[in-house]
């Protein structure tokens, strides 16, 4: 596996073919486009979906409070716990997924030559899964069910598809990996960030300094690896201007 | 050069055998292989779906036959998938829908032009137009819901352009049944056409029907409601074609001679060489599985199977851009609509084509809307540095000229 693309064989440049790039354009004034019908547009149609639309699902409420007043909430303040426990859920699930990542990155490293520190990504995959079970331990102390899946777990999960997708194609590049990973650690940092708000808000404060911990964790997760896609993207030979990926033959890591 | 199917026996089909590695191979790269390369893929990948499709129902009527059907259907399974699984997951389904519509336009296009029955060619013109406009109105929601340029799947072979528009092709089902041909007057390559375009439309209608729930944007899902209605239409229109009058048997060994057809067609003009490989070895299966379908052909219907399938087969389809041919019938034809079987101006449309139409569009129709105004442009319609640069934003009805 090469860790840059080759150059030359890309078909889709359309300067590849002028001549049949040129006739498409001009077929544009010989056949413009008509409206045969214009009732309703674009902007209408999707607004009349979105007003009749229901939500991707409901939030699941543990029957009683009685998990929250045990952790030491008196009554939920600010927001309801139905973002508490939505957020909880993308977390939880956000998390997991987040592992199965690190999975495929060591994966595809173990496979192949060069490869970043596998020593690293395993620590990070592990912290993801610690991550994991600590949203899970905080849903259970309040009474929720961490099996359930939140809308806001579901749609984090339709977002993530493409990470997978890139991560798991054997002809993605490390590179190409790492910068998926760190839009799912650029998401991290700012998710628990936002987590460590909610749960301040609401009192949950045996979660707080845990949770302010873990933000911690993915600052660290994010700067590294931010870190070495710029090591493996930046072109070390600045007086040449060659393509080559100069970070990767090297072993920087 | 055409290929002796009497000659060459091909594989035997007790060693045609696929491993799940060989069937899950390294697909092809979207962005370095040619677009033809994966013209050929969808295309061989819908002959294969048909084959199973046809030996399934044939399975059904046929009690006799379950065994040697099921045999070759399993082979016909391992094909299939290899085929299919060479399109890599960096397509998205909206890319590979702009593919299939190449498919359409340019292996019906290459038919209607080699097509030896004026009338079955006029149905081949008539369908090409409706999957040409396909192709516009599928590129507008590439570029406007996905921001990328169906041409980057095209390589400027074909064009994206409006043809006869998606909103006058929806039909009373009485308007999309077609003539057949005479099963022992019609010419071979009439039968390989008629069953190589059933193929590819009933694989497109396939995919539509999987591919549209995908979506989770409304004018996406209500394009595809309307765009698999039609291919539905064209796989009514285009089955019709074959007489119904062949057995059972002669219908499985045309078929069989179908793919063979094919598959030398791929292998005459792949230029990527693994990928020709795989038709040179698919090629040889099909010999195999043609040949065993000739025995029990024979040997149940006492008759030679020359009186089918000619010893040489016709001319493979040609696999490259027809754009020259297209506009023209565009020029010519673009205004021809159905009534019963004939093919009329639109001034003299039926009745029942038209009701019908007004009802399925009552609440508007998502073809129009998804195009409206749409111009492609290298590189997508936000490319075009003679036009604002915030083209189409959402507005209001108020806004539209009506
Ligand atoms: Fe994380
Ligand atoms: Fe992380
Ligand atoms: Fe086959
Ligand atoms: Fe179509
Ligand atoms: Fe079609």
């Amino acid at each position: 596996m090469k860790d840059s693309a080759e150059l030359g064989l890309n078909k889709t440049p359309t300067q590849l073919h002028p001549a049949m790039t040129q006739s498409m354009v001009e077929g544009c004034e010989e056949f413009p486009p008509h409206a045969e019908a214009m009732a309703i547009d674009a902007f209408d149609m999707r607004k009349s979906y979105i007003k009749d639309s229901e939500q991707l699902g409901s939030v699941p409420i543990p029957s009683t409070l009685r998990g929250v007043v045990k952790t030491g909430v008196q009554a939920m303040q600010g927001n309801s716990p139905t973002v508490l426990i939505d957020k909880l859920g993308q977390r939880l699930a956000f998390e997991r997924s987040g592992v199965r990542l690190y999975d495929a990155l060591i994966t595809k490293c173990q496979a192949a030559e060069p490869s970043l520190d596998i020593g690293v990504l395993e620590q990070f995959r592990n912290d993801e899964a610690e991550h994991f079970a600590l949203v899970r331990d905080c849903i259970i102390a309040m009474g929720g069910d961490p099996t359930a899946q939140t809308p806001c777990a579901d749609s984090s999960g339709v977002a993530a598809m493409g990470l997978i997708q890139v991560l798991n194609d054997p002809r993605s590049s490390i590179p190409q990996c790492v910068e998926a990973i760190l839009i799912a650690e650029l998401a991290d940092v700012a998710s628990w960030d936002l987590l460590v708000q909610i749960v301040r808000e609401a009192n949950l404060n045996g979660y707080i300094e845990k949770f302010q911990q873990a933000k911690l964790t993915e600052d660290h997760h994010m700067d590294t690896i931010k870190k070495w896609l710029e090591l493996l993207t930046l072109n070390n030979d600045s007086s040449a201007g060659n393509l080559e990926d100069a970070a990767s033959e090297e072993g920087y890591f | 050069m055409a290929l002796n199917i009497f000659e060459h026996r091909g594989l035997p089909i007790d060693k045609q055998h696929l491993t799940w590695r060989d069937m899950v191979q390294v697909p092809i790269s979207k962005l370095d292989d040619d677009a033809f390369t994966r013209v050929m893929i969808i295309l061989m990948n819908g002959i294969e779906l048909e084959s199973i499709q046809f030996s399934r129902a044939c399975a059904r009527m046929n009690k006799n036959l379950q065994l040697p059907l099921a045999q070759l259907r399993r082979i016909d399974q391992h094909q299939a998938t290899l085929i299919n699984w060479m399109l890599g997951a960096d397509h998205s389904p909206l890319e590979t829908t702009i593919a299939y519509e190449q498919v359409a336009i340019e292996v019906t296009a290459a038919v209607a032009q080699t097509e030896p029955d004026p009338y079955l060619a006029q149905i081949y013109r008539f369908g090409l137009l409706e999957d040409f406009d396909h192709m516009y109105r599928y590129s507008a929601l590439l570029d406007r819901l996905e921001g990328k340029d169906s041409n980057n799947i095209l390589q400027s072979y074909t064009d994206v352009l409006p043809g006869r528009p998606t909103i006058y092709e929806h039909r009373a089902p009485e308007d999309d049944l077609r003539e057949c041909y005479d099963r022992n007057k019609a010419e071979p390559l009439t039968k390989m056409h008629a069953l190589t375009i059933t193929a590819g439309e009933q694989q497109t209608w396939n995919y539509y029907m999987n591919i549209g729930p995908l979506f989770s944007d409304p004018l996406a899902r209500q394009l595809y409601a309307e765009i698999a209605h039609i291919e539905e239409q064209h796989v009514t229109q285009y089955q019709c074609i074959m007489d119904p009058d062949e057995t059972w048997l002669e219908k499985w060994l045309l078929h069989k001679a179908n793919e063979v057809y094919n598959y030398y067609g791929c292998v005459q003009q792949e230029k990527n060489s693994r990928i020709k490989a795989i038709w040179e070895r698919f090629l040889e299966y099909e010999l195999g599985q043609f040949h065993f379908v000739r025995d029990i052909f024979e040997r149940t219907e006492n008759r030679d199977s020359q009186s089918i399938v000619p010893a040489i087969l016709p001319e493979p389809i040609a696999f490259e851009s027809q754009r020259d041919f297209v506009r023209e019938v565009l020029r010519k034809e673009v205004n021809l609509r159905a009534k019963g079987t004939a093919f009329v101006d639109m001034s003299e449309e039926s009745e029942a084509s038209k009701i019908y139409r007004q009802r399925i569009n009552a609440n508007g129709v998502p073809s129009e809307i998804v195009a409206l105004n749409y111009i492609w442009n290298p590189g997508g319609e936000l490319n075009n540095p003679n036009r604002l640069i915030n083209v189409n934003p959402p507005v209001t009805t108020s806004h539209l000229q009506h």
